[in-house]
C-alpha cells in the first residue's frame, strides 16, 4: 500500500499546471499537499484519480501506473473525498453509501448483505447511521462531508485522497473529518487549505508554489513563518501546539506588525 | 424497501402495468366508431382463434387502433427512457431529446434521407438511420457546446438546445418554402409528430432497439448512478466515464432518433414522465429505467387517445397535447432551480 508521483507534469488546456512532482505516500502514511489557491493541489490529486492524465511522469499505486490500471480496479484501490457536495438527483443517504460497491460489482448483480453491511458499518465509522433512511439533499453540509466519507470507506480501498475534503466545514466537522479518516491505518494523502489541520494529521507535508513543490518534510520543517511568507505572501506567525507541538498559525494585523517588531 | 413515501419497484411496475392496460383498452375501444368491450375482445379472440364475426371492427381495431396504440405505447417508453439517460449524463433534470434539439435533429435526418436519399428504398431503416445520424450530431454539437472547462453548464447545455432547434427548424422551413411535395408532407409530419400512420411493420424496429437499449442500459444502470452524481465521483469509483458516455450518446440517438423516424416530434414526454417516475421512485436508475418504460407507455397512449378525442372530428397532432402538458411543467422546473441554472453546478 503505497501512492508514488514521480516526475509528475500535467497541462490542461495546453497551459502547464504542474511540473515535476514528486510525493511519496508510505503505507500507513498521512500525507499533505499544501500550497495557496491555484498552485497546483487538487491538479496533483486529480491525477491520482485519474480525472487529469499525466503530460510527464506518473502516478503510481502499489507500483502499478494508475493510468494503466483498468478503470474498477482503480477503485478497488483508491476512493476520494472531494469538496464537491452538491447533487442534481437526490438519493438516500444509504443509496449514496451503496454507489461506493460499484467497483466491487458485476453488470447485472443485485446489492447483497455484504454489501449492506458494509454500508453499515461505513456510516457507523462516520456516527452517520441515523441518517440512513435520509434525503441526501436535506442534510447540512458538515453531515453530507461525512456521508461522503462514509461512501469512501465503504469503498473498502486501501489508499484515500481527501481534495480539499473540509472547506465549507465547521471546525467541529473539519476535525471529524480528519479524525475518521486518519484512525484507520489507510494510506492518504490529503490537499489542505487549513495549515493548522494540517500540521496536526499529517506525517509528511509538501508545499506547492506556481505548481512547482517549494519545500518537503515534517510539519515543523516545512510549515515556518519564512516558508509561509514565501510560498502564500503572508505574514504570520507560527507557534507550536500546546498538546502536540505541532505547528500552528497565528494571523497578524497589519496595523500591529511594525509596532511589535515579531519576526 | 419504500420508505419516505417513496413506491417499491414491484409497486411502481404493477401500477405501471396496470396503467398501460387500462389506456391501451380505452385507445383500442374509443375512437370515431366507438366500440364496446365485447367487440375488442371478440375480434381479439377471432384473430387468435375462430373465424371473425364483424369484418368491420377487425378493420379498425386490427389494421388501425391496435397498432396506433402500441405504436404510442413503444414510443412513450422510448421518449422516457431516452430523457431518463439524457439527464443522468448532463446532470440536469431538465434535459430531454426535444429540449436538447436531438429530436429535431432527427427529424431533419430522416428529411434528408427522404430527399437526396438514394437509400429511400429500404424505406424505415433507411430512414431511421438519417434520423439516428442526425440525433447523434445534434447531440454531440450540444455536447461540445455546453462544456466549460470540463464541466457541462446547464445554461449553456438548454441554450444551446434551443439554437439548435431553431437551426434545425429553419432547415424544415426552407424544404417546406422549396415547395419540394415530398419534403412537404414529411417535414409537416415529423414538425407536429403524429401516430396516424402507424402499422404493424412499424413496430419492429422501435420494440427490438428499445429493447437492446435497455438491456444495456440495465446492465450500467449502477454506472448511471454514479454518474447522475458527477463525472468526477463515477470515475473516483471506477466507472470508465468517457467510454459510459460515448456509449450513451450513441444509445440515445438510436433510442431517440428511431421513435422521431416513426412518430415525429414529440416534445416534452422525455422530460415529464421521468420527472414523475423520479418524484414516485426516486433517482436510483435500476428502479427508475424499468418503471419509466410502463409509465412512459401508459402517458403517451393517453395522450393519443386525447388527441384524438378532444376536438372531434377532427385528430389534433400528438405533439400540441404533450406541450400543453409539458411545456408549463418546464417553465415550473425553470422556476424552481433557478439557483442550479446559473452556475456550473
Amino acid at each position: 500500500m503505497s501512492i508514488s508521483v514521480r516526475d509528475l507534469s500535467v497541462d490542461i488546456g495546453g497551459r502547464r499546471i504542474v511540473s515535476d512532482i514528486n510525493i511519496e505516500v508510505p503505507m500507513g502514511s498521512f500525507v499533505g499537499v499544501l500550497g495557496p489557491n491555484g498552485s497546483g493541489k487538487s491538479t496533483i490529486l486529480k491525477t491520482i484519480y485519474r480525472v487529469n492524465r499525466p503530460s510527464a511522469g506518473g502516478v503510481f499505486v502499489d507500483d502499478d501506473s494508475v493510468h494503466g490500471l483498468a478503470p474498477r480496479e482503480a477503485g478497488r484501490r483508491i476512493a476520494v473525498v472531494s469538496q464537491d457536495t452538491s447533487v442534481e438527483f437526490d438519493l438516500r443517504v444509504e443509496e449514496m453509501v451503496l454507489l461506493a460497491r460499484f467497483a466491487h460489482k458485476g453488470r447485472f448483480e443485485r446489492d447483497r448483505d455484504t454489501d449492506f453491511d458494509v454500508v453499515r458499518d461505513a456510516l457507523d465509522a462516520v456516527g452517520c447511521r441515523h441518517l440512513t433512511g435520509r434525503s441526501f439533499h436535506s442534510l447540512s453540509g458538515g453531515e453530507r462531508q461525512l456521508v461522503l466519507v462514509a461512501r469512501a470507506l465503504a469503498q473498502q480501498a486501501g489508499h484515500i485522497v481527501l481534495d480539499e475534503p473540509t472547506n465549507h466545514l465547521d471546525i467541529r466537522h473539519q476535525s471529524e473529518v480528519l479524525d475518521i479518516v486518519a484512525g484507520r491505518g489507510l494510506t492518504v494523502i490529503a490537499a489542505l487549505h487549513d495549515l493548522g489541520l494540517a500540521a496536526l494529521y499529517c506525517d509528511e507535508v509538501h508545499l506547492l508554489t506556481g505548481g512547482r513543490l517549494h519545500h518537503s518534510g515534517t510539519p515543523a520543517d516545512v510549515i515556518t513563518a519564512e516558508n509561509i511568507k514565501a510560498a502564500y505572501g503572508a505574514d504570520v506567525l507560527v507557534v507550536p501546539h500546546p498538546e502536540t507541538g505541532a505547528p500552528q498559525i497565528i494571523p497578524r494585523r497589519a496595523a500591529l506588525r511594525n509596532t511589535k517588531g515579531h519576526s | 424497501m419504500a420508505k419516505q413515501g417513496r413506491l417499491g419497484l414491484g409497486v411502481a411496475l404493477g401500477l405501471g402495468g396496470a396503467l398501460v392496460v387500462v389506456v391501451m383498452v380505452l385507445g383500442v375501444m374509443i375512437g370515431s366508431t366507438p366500440l364496446g368491450v365485447k367487440q375488442v375482445l371478440d375480434v381479439l379472440w377471432g384473430r387468435f382463434g375462430s373465424d371473425v364475426h364483424d369484418a368491420i371492427a377487425d378493420q379498425i381495431i386490427w389494421q388501425i387502433r391496435l397498432p396506433r396504440v402500441l405504436l404510442a405505447a413503444l414510443i412513450g417508453a422510448a421518449l422516457t427512457t431516452a430523457g431518463t439517460v439524457l439527464q443522468a449524463l448532463v446532470r440536469n433534470p431538465l434535459a430531454d431529446p426535444f429540449i436538447l434539439g436531438i429530436s429535431s435533429g432527427a427529424s431533419v435526418g430522416a428529411t434528408a434521407v427522404l430527399l437526396f436519399g438514394t437509400l429511400s428504398s429500404l424505406g424505415l431503416w433507411a430512414l431511421s438511420a438519417g434520423s439516428v445520424a442526425g440525433a447523434l450530431l445534434a447531440m454531440v454539437t450540444v455536447f461540445v457546446l455546453a462544456v466549460d472547462d470540463g464541466r457541462l453548464t446547464p445554461t449553456r447545455l438548454v441554450l444551446s438546445g434551443v439554437a439548435l432547434s431553431a437551426m434545425f427548424s429553419a432547415v424544415a422551413s426552407y424544404l417546406l418554402f422549396q415547395g419540394n411535395q415530398v419534403a412537404t408532407s414529411s417535414v409537416v409530419f415529423w414538425l407536429l409528430g403524429s401516430f396516424g400512420r402507424a402499422t404493424w411493420g412499424q413496430l419492429s424496429l422501435p420494440a427490438i432497439s428499445l429493447a437492446l437499449a435497455m438491456l444495456y442500459l440495465l446492465s450500467q444502470a449502477r454506472a448511471l448512478n454514479a454518474l447522475s452524481v458527477g463525472a468526477e465521483t463515477a470515475t473516483a469509483l471506477g466507472v470508465d466515464v468517457e467510454r459510459l458516455r460515448r456509449r450513451l450518446f450513441v444509445v440515445t440517438s438510436v433510442v431517440a432518433g428511431v421513435a422521431v423516424a416513426v412518430s415525429g416530434v414529440i416534445g416534452f414526454v422525455g422530460l415529464v414522465v421521468p420527472h414523475i417516475v423520479r418524484l414516485a421512485v426516486g433517482n436510483d436508475h435500476r428502479v427508475t429505467l424499468p418503471v419509466g418504460l410502463l409509465w412512459g407507455a401508459a402517458f403517451m397512449v393517453a395522450a393519443d387517445l386525447l388527441s384524438r378525442v378532444l376536438v372531434p372530428p377532427q385528430e389534433m397532432p400528438v405533439g400540441v397535447i404533450t406541450a400543453f402538458i409539458g411545456g408549463p411543467i418546464f417553465l415550473i422546473l425553470i422556476r424552481r432551480r433557478a439557483y442550479s441554472m446559473g452556475g456550473s453546478a
